[in-house]
Parts: C-alpha cells; sequence; structure tokens
C-alpha cells in the first residue's frame, strides 16, 4: 500500500502500482512547469491526478467564495487543464508516455451537484482539448472530475481519507 | 387562491393530499406519476360548470365514462375536494360504476383558473377564430384546457397592451422583458394574427421639457411598443418557443393575469420547446406574476427551469416556492414529498437523472481502469 497526502486528504493507492507525488520540487527544482499532484503507474495505463479540496474543514467561507468565483470564472478550469498538458510535456519528454493516460480531478466540494459537475468535466474536456483536428491521438485517454463519493465509488471507501477527522 | 387537494380513488392516485404555498407551486416527478391529472384536477374543480362533463372534457378517459377516471384496484367511493384560501371547498365525488360525480360543493365568485397545456395553441387561433372547424371537430381533436385556453386567448382585451404595461408597474416590468426576450409581439388584430418585430422605448411626453422629463423618468416610466415597419410575419413561421413566450404576452394583453383576475395560473411543462436561453427570463417572469399576487402552480421535467427558480428565489421580495415531488413508493401507489427548498428534496426524478448521467460518464471514461 502507497500512502500519500495532499494537505487534508490521505490517499491509499494499492502495492501492484506505482504511485508518486508528481508535484514535488525535488523532481521539478526551478521549472515553471505546472503538475498534477500524484502520478499512477498501472501496468496497461497511468493515471494523472490532480486534487482540490475547498471543503477542508480550515477554509473559510471566503476561502470557499473564491474557490468558486475561479470555478465558475473559469479560472480553475484553465489551471486544472495547464497542469495536465505541462504534466503530460514532462511525461512525454521523459520518455513515459507508453500506455493512454486517465485524468483524474477530486474535487471535494459536497455542494457542487452532478449536473453542475458533468457540465465542467465537458468543458475541462474542451479547454485541454482531449482531440484535435490534426491530432492522430487523443491527448488523454478520459478526464473526469469527482467529487468524494465518487472517487471513493471507483477507488474503494479506504481509498481516500480526511485526516483531521482522525479516519483510517 | 387555493390552498389544499384531497384526492380519494382518483386516476393515477389511490390517496394524496397536497398543501400548496400561495405564491409559486413547482409538481415534479417522473412520467406516469400524474403530474398533469392534478393540474387538471384543480382546473376542473376550480369551475362552476357540470363536474362530470369538466372531468370528461377534461381527461378524455377510455370509453368516454367517468369510470375511466376512477382508481384502478381502488375501494370505495372516487372523491376530491378542493379548498380555497378563504375556507370555501369544492368536492365532488363518484363510484368505481357511476357515470356521473355528484358535487358536493363548489366555489362561488372565486376568480377563473387558467390552464396552460404543452400543446402550444397560439399557432390554432386564426382557424378557432374564423370558424374553420366546427366545435365537434375541436372537440374531437382537443381537450378542454385548449378549448378554454383558445377562448380566452381570443377574448377581447381588456386594455390594450400599452396600457396595461403603463398601469400596473408589475406587469409594466414583465412585458417589456417579453418582448425584448423574442424582439416583438404577437398580436390579434380583428381576423389578422401575427407576430410584429419591435421594441418598448420610453415615451416622451410632448408638454414637458427634456430635462424635465428625465425627472419623470426616474419616478414613472412611461413606455410605449414602436414597432419595425412592414416586419409582421404570420404566428407559424415563429419558433415555437417563442409563441410560448407569445402566449405569456396575450394572456397579460387581454387582461387574465391582471391581480386578482385569476384564481390559480395552472401550467404544464412550461419548459416544453423553450431554448434554455430563454428558461431563465421565463422563471424571471413567473416570479414577477407570483410577486403581483399571482399563485401559480407548475408541473416541470426540467433541471434548467427547476434550478432557475431555485437560484432566483428572493426571500426579500416574499418569494415563496413550495416543491411537490410525486413518486412511486413501495407499493406502487403514488406518494408525494413536499418541501420548500429544492436542494431538501430527497426524491427528485429530474436530479436523479443528472446523477445516473454523471455516474454513467465516469463509468464510461474510467472502466478501463479499476
Amino acid at each position: 500500500m502507497t500512502r500519500l497526502i495532499e494537505k487534508d486528504l490521505g490517499f491509499n493507492f494499492p502495492n501492484d502500482v506505482t504511485a508518486f507525488q508528481f508535484d514535488d520540487d525535488a523532481i521539478h527544482g526551478n521549472s515553471t512547469m505546472k503538475r498534477v499532484d500524484f502520478i499512477l503507474e498501472h501496468d496497461d495505463c497511468y493515471l494523472f491526478i490532480e486534487v482540490k479540496d475547498p471543503d477542508i474543514p480550515a477554509a473559510t467561507e471566503q476561502n470557499r467564495a473564491e474557490f468558486l468565483t475561479d470555478l465558475q470564472s473559469g479560472k480553475l478550469l484553465n489551471s486544472l487543464s495547464g497542469k495536465y498538458r505541462d504534466s503530460l510535456l514532462f511525461r512525454h519528454l521523459a520518455g513515459k508516455n507508453d500506455k493512454p493516460i486517465d485524468y483524474i480531478v477530486l474535487l471535494s466540494m459536497s455542494s457542487l451537484d452532478p449536473a453542475f459537475l458533468l457540465n465542467k468535466i465537458d468543458a475541462l474536456h474542451r479547454e485541454i482539448p482531449l482531440n484535435h483536428n490534426s491530432w492522430s491521438v487523443t491527448s488523454a485517454r478520459s478526464c473526469v472530475i469527482l467529487n468524494l463519493e465518487q472517487y471513493k465509488n471507483q477507488f474503494g471507501e479506504n481509498s481516500v481519507r480526511r485526516i483531521s477527522e482522525g479516519d483510517i | 387562491m387555493i390552498s389544499k387537494l384531497q384526492i380519494t380513488n382518483f386516476a393515477a392516485f389511490k390517496s394524496l393530499e397536497l398543501n400548496f404555498s400561495p405564491r409559486i407551486n413547482v409538481i415534479i416527478g417522473e412520467n406516469s406519476c400524474g403530474k398533469t391529472q392534478l393540474l387538471k384536477l384543480i382546473y376542473a374543480l376550480s369551475s362552476e360548470q357540470d363536474i362530470t362533463s369538466r372531468l370528461l372534457g377534461l381527461f378524455k378517459p377510455h370509453n368516454g365514462k367517468l369510470s375511466g377516471l376512477y382508481h384502478r384496484g381502488g375501494t370505495g367511493k372516487a372523491k376530491v375536494e378542493l379548498t380555497e384560501s378563504s375556507g370555501q371547498i369544492s368536492s365532488a365525488e363518484f363510484g368505481s360504476r357511476t357515470e356521473t360525480a355528484k358535487r358536493e360543493s363548489m366555489f362561488t365568485n372565486v376568480g377563473q383558473s387558467i390552464f396552460l397545456p404543452t400543446k402550444e395553441v397560439l399557432s390554432l387561433l386564426p382557424a378557432i377564430q374564423k370558424k374553420s372547424i366546427t366545435d365537434d371537430v375541436l372537440v374531437s381533436l382537443f381537450d378542454d384546457s385548449i378549448i378554454d385556453l383558445c377562448r380566452i386567448l381570443l377574448s377581447k382585451p381588456d386594455s390594450d397592451l400599452a396600457d396595461a404595461v403603463n398601469n400596473d408597474p408589475r406587469l409594466g416590468q414583465i412585458i417589456p422583458m417579453l418582448v425584448d426576450a423574442i424582439g416583438g409581439k404577437f398580436q390579434i388584430d380583428g381576423n389578422d394574427h401575427s407576430f410584429v418585430r419591435g421594441a418598448f422605448v420610453e415615451k416622451m411626453n410632448p408638454n414637458i421639457s427634456k430635462a424635465k422629463n428625465a425627472k419623470v423618468y426616474a419616478d414613472f416610466k412611461q413606455l410605449e411598443f414602436k414597432k419595425q415597419k412592414s416586419s409582421e410575419i404570420s404566428v407559424t413561421m415563429t419558433a415555437e418557443g417563442f409563441r410560448k413566450i407569445g402566449l405569456l404576452q396575450r394572456l397579460i394583453d387581454t387582461g387574465a393575469l391582471v391581480k386578482g383576475k385569476t384564481n390559480v395560473l395552472l401550467w404544464d411543462e412550461p419548459e416544453s420547446n423553450i431554448n434554455p436561453a430563454l428558461m431563465k427570463l421565463l422563471v424571471e417572469c413567473l416570479f414577477e406574476l407570483s410577486r403581483n399576487g399571482q399563485q401559480i402552480i407548475i408541473a416541470s421535467h426540467n433541471y434548467v427551469m427547476l434550478k432557475w427558480f431555485d437560484l432566483l428565489m428572493d426571500e426579500s421580495q416574499e418569494d415563496h416556492i413550495a416543491y411537490h415531488a410525486l413518486f412511486r413508493d413501495e407499493s406502487d401507489d403514488i406518494s408525494k414529498e413536499s418541501i420548500n427548498n429544492y436542494k431538501m428534496l430527497s426524491k427528485n426524478a429530474i436530479a436523479q437523472t443528472y446523477s445516473d448521467l454523471y455516474d454513467t460518464e465516469i463509468e464510461r471514461s474510467l472502466g478501463s481502469v479499476k
């Protein structure tokens, strides 16, 4: 089991998967390349995971309001797409672009409903973009925004926990 | 204004009781949960006409008989009772094999209700006005809700549109909004039905200076409709969504929605054929009508519309919405959940659809990862 932490969220990844913190200055040095938080290497694909946690208990009302403003203005999607593209370029130049990539954004904001998230998924597809008329391959095999509940549905009840709540 | 509806053994309902908000009520639920039936029943009971012919004309039951409106599997009589906010009751009952309903009581001196069916009707008006179709044919083609509405729309306006705009501050806000949204208005001039392009503009008073006029403008805006020359087109050639807006314009124009005249405005799926971009405007108009004292009950399938209701509700203007979600319970009977806060609805079939879409999207995207 590999354990990785992003602020108040603790992640457990299975042993048969290589998981590491990609957003780490030790890897990137002074480069201004944007980075997704984690990269997971499966046998048949890579997972890029970016964590956004506005529901973090320490967040103030103002933090949440700012987050929503960024989400609505497109600033957040712009940042999410930039992180994906830069990470993809980094991995490509590192010779690690040999399997399909799924991009997963974990967005812990329980007040957002599925219709809203669906809409943002479509917007993120366009923003990255996943396809282009001049490309013979897609930039990612898939790209989704999961809320905490969906993340647990996909990867197991114990795949993520809130550290401040003392969950194991 | 109505406050309560009680139903036993009628149509889709074994037993149901609904309490209504005096402002806006939104009935939601999956298909075949009886949303339209509820609206039609309220419409029938709020009328002073013979209840049997009203029910048959509106519901058009199997074999044309009242027994077709009796709840399958019910025991005892079918009873329906509508309570008005002043305490008046309109009620009727019938047995599973009887052919006429017994009217127990009815409203007196209460305004008529208006029922807007899903079907677009503006394009039917010219033929009905010219009597190109006989009443018999009309009755065989449409249910009474459509025929009634056509008659209301064809009735002569109490005052012309510009007067309605200038004399009622609330309606005054709505009509220019509607005209702006579709770039013109529908008009019936004698036998001529058309859509005219144009906009409301400030009416200048020739007796006062421009500066004085500016001051008056701040206090009370006088508006008049300015039409574009030779811009009339036939109603049928306009977009169907525009005709929905036109319907609202015409209802205001005929005075039907003037404060206190209509008991309750019943609207079945206002969203049908409406471009999502016009949905916000439609909801804003419904709020304005409600703030003007008009009780409204709508049945809706549409997430965008519900969300606009939720987002545009303004408590400081005393807006109030009651959501009534209809669903089938464990014994397959239709039950309801009534709540004042959209987000707290647990039986929300419309939101559930999005939730299913979201789950399916994720399943498709990540199906191969797990």
